[in-house]
């Protein structure tokens, strides 16, 4: 488990991060999202080891994560260009895979890599796939990948999104950082929203609250919304049933099953009767995570 | 092969395929054919010309004369002046080849891979100071070397062979250090700039300075003044030799110790 509390950066007095709380499960897929600048590769390189974070906890497992103690591919990976394929690969498989060279040789070429050519004479395309190759090529148990896929046409993002699916089967967590929304819904558990140095919001994918276009979303003021909370306003809604929202004082009220989904004159009829006080009201209406991510962005 | 032999063989090949090997000798080359030119060839040409041509005589023999005074026809004064393009120029070269690989390595981000994949900082740092160090040095002393072969045959012969074999290693171990250091204060400092004019100032400047100084022969740079003048005793060499060592060590612990940023944002 990835445990990040309170983590703060710092460059020069300025904070990039200012404070961010991650609790990532063994063999999740975890998407990081944000804008340009928003701190993404600078977390990442903090939860990869390569960096120190100013602030704050930061464990897996309950141990202090170590120098380079992940697999980790960073944005526009860098190599040593001079060295063929098969010099890195045996460079950085290392002592520990000696005699095993060639098994990892064979998979190059099975990648359409002519591994005796210098990285140099590689495309921008190959040159991530041979990023993403390396990185994971010795099954770790964490990989972390920064925009994986920014470079690659659409059979490579479709070969990089089967490896990550791959590896999340093999039970190893992945936390995947990029801009194309698409890939992320289509391998992520969870995702978080990176945004003036904070997650500003945390979703589950699997969570049935982003399965449909008609819930309705009530922010609560001047409550704490727990669980007790949500359960006191289901006692008291008839057609709905509420679940705690993403973001602080947020409920989402979702249809009950059999009842017409165009009834929004009987939702505003039920939630009049409320004894909370609601500061707003609206429908929830997300069709995919571009729009969530501008929504959660732009608040 | 340890994890150290296999960042040196990487290394090896970085300044194989760099052209920063062929650069080396092709600068030394020049520097000897420079020095025996001015020293050996062109007096003896001038003398021999003389001969033929009388009424060229005056000219010619104002020219020798001339070259006589500054260039001694003496080999232990024109491997001095071979020493001096040496510690000067070469040198100065030397530290422009080593002061920004570590700093361009974390710079392109090169360096993430490799650690995520087990090495660690202090190998990667060794590697490359051991490997530049000894591919930048060991031309530097067999040139010294062959140097002092080729001016035996056209020059008066004063220099035995046992010290130039220590003169030339002398000025292996000299360009070494000077390497060796660069490479640590290259990770040490935040500005490369600090390292050049650091380096700069104690090869270019401080050998000159210090020599006159009462405790001129007890500093590393006293290696320069050493080899600049062709000094006949080498039990002179041990302390700067010592002294070089314990710096190149301090450092080395201090780099490992303290480690250096693999990421580019460390370093603003």
């Amino acid at each position: 488990m990835i445990f990040l509390e309170n983590v703060k950066k710092e460059f020069k007095g300025n904070y990039v991060l200012k404070g961010i709380n991650l609790n990532i499960q063994d063999g999740e897929v975890y998407g990081l999202v944000g804008r340009n600048g928003a701190g993404k590769t600078t977390l990442l390189n903090i939860i990869a080891g390569i960096s120190q974070c100013s602030e704050g906890t930061c464990k897996v497992n309950n141990e202090k994560i170590p120098e380079g103690g992940f697999s980790y591919l960073p944005d526009l990976p860098s190599f040593y260009d001079y060295l063929s394929i098969e010099e890195y690969v045996e460079f950085l498989l290392g002592t520990d895979y000696k005699g095993k060279k060639e098994d990892y040789i064979q998979a190059l070429e099975k990648l359409n890599f002519k591994t005796n050519a210098k990285i140099k004479s590689l495309s921008r395309g190959n040159r991530q796939k041979l990023g993403i190759y390396v990185a994971t090529m010795k099954n770790p148990g964490i990989v972390l990948l920064d925009e994986p896929t920014s470079a690659l046409d659409p059979v490579g993002r479709r070969e990089v999104m089967e490896l990550i699916k791959q590896l999340k089967n093999g039970g190893t967590t992945v936390i995947l950082s990029t801009h194309i929304l698409a890939d992320l819904e289509v391998v992520c558990d969870k995702i978080g929203f990176l945004n003036e140095g904070y997650i500003a919001n945390e979703f589950d994918l699997n969570s049935p609250v982003l399965e449909n276009d008609c819930d309705y979303e009530l922010n609560i003021s001047g409550e704490t919304v727990d669980e007790a909370f949500v359960e006191k306003l289901n006692s008291q809604l008839v057609n709905f049933t509420a679940k705690k929202g993403f973001g602080v004082g947020n409920v989402v009220c979702k249809p009950k099953d059999g009842v017409d989904k165009n009834i929004q004159q009987t939702f505003l009829d039920e939630i009049s009767k409320l004894t909370c006080s609601i500061s707003s009201i609206k429908k929830v209406s997300f069709l995919n995570l571009e729009e969530l991510m501008v929504e959660v962005l732009t608040k | 092969m340890s994890r150290l032999s296999l960042c040196m063989k990487k290394d090896r090949n970085e300044f194989l395929r760099s052209k920063k090997l062929g650069v080396s000798i092709v600068f030394l080359v020049a520097f000897m054919a420079f020095v025996l030119a001015l020293t050996a060839v062109i007096p003896r040409l001038t003398q021999l010309i003389s001969v033929d041509i009388e009424q060229l005589a005056s000219g010619i023999t104002a020219m020798v004369d001339f070259l006589k005074n500054y260039f001694p026809q003496i080999l232990s004064e024109s491997m001095a002046f071979y020493s001096t393009e040496i510690g000067l120029f070469y040198s100065i070269l030397a530290i422009a080849f080593s002061f920004s690989v570590l700093p361009k390595e974390i710079k392109s981000g090169r360096l993430i891979l490799p650690i995520c994949n087990g090495y660690q900082q202090k190998e990667i740092f060794l590697s490359k100071q051991l490997v530049y160090s000894t591919f930048c040095s060991v031309p530097a002393g067999i040139s010294y070397f062959i140097y002092y072969l080729i001016g035996s045959t056209f020059l008066e012969n004063d220099y035995s062979i046992g010290l130039a074999l220590i003169s030339a290693l002398a000025t292996t171990i000299n360009v070494f250090s000077i390497v060796a250091i660069t490479i640590a204060l290259s990770v040490t400092y935040k500005h490369s700039a600090l390292v050049i004019i650091t380096m700069g100032l104690s090869v270019a400047a401080s050998p000159d300075l210090l020599f006159f100084l009462p405790f001129g022969k007890f500093i590393p740079t006293y290696i320069f003044t050493y080899l600049n003048y062709s000094i006949n005793d080498p039990m002179q060499l041990i302390i700067p030799i010592v002294e070089y060592a314990v710096i190149i060590l301090l450092l080395d612990i201090l780099v490992i110790k303290r480690k250096f940023a693999v990421v580019v944002d460390e370093r603003r």
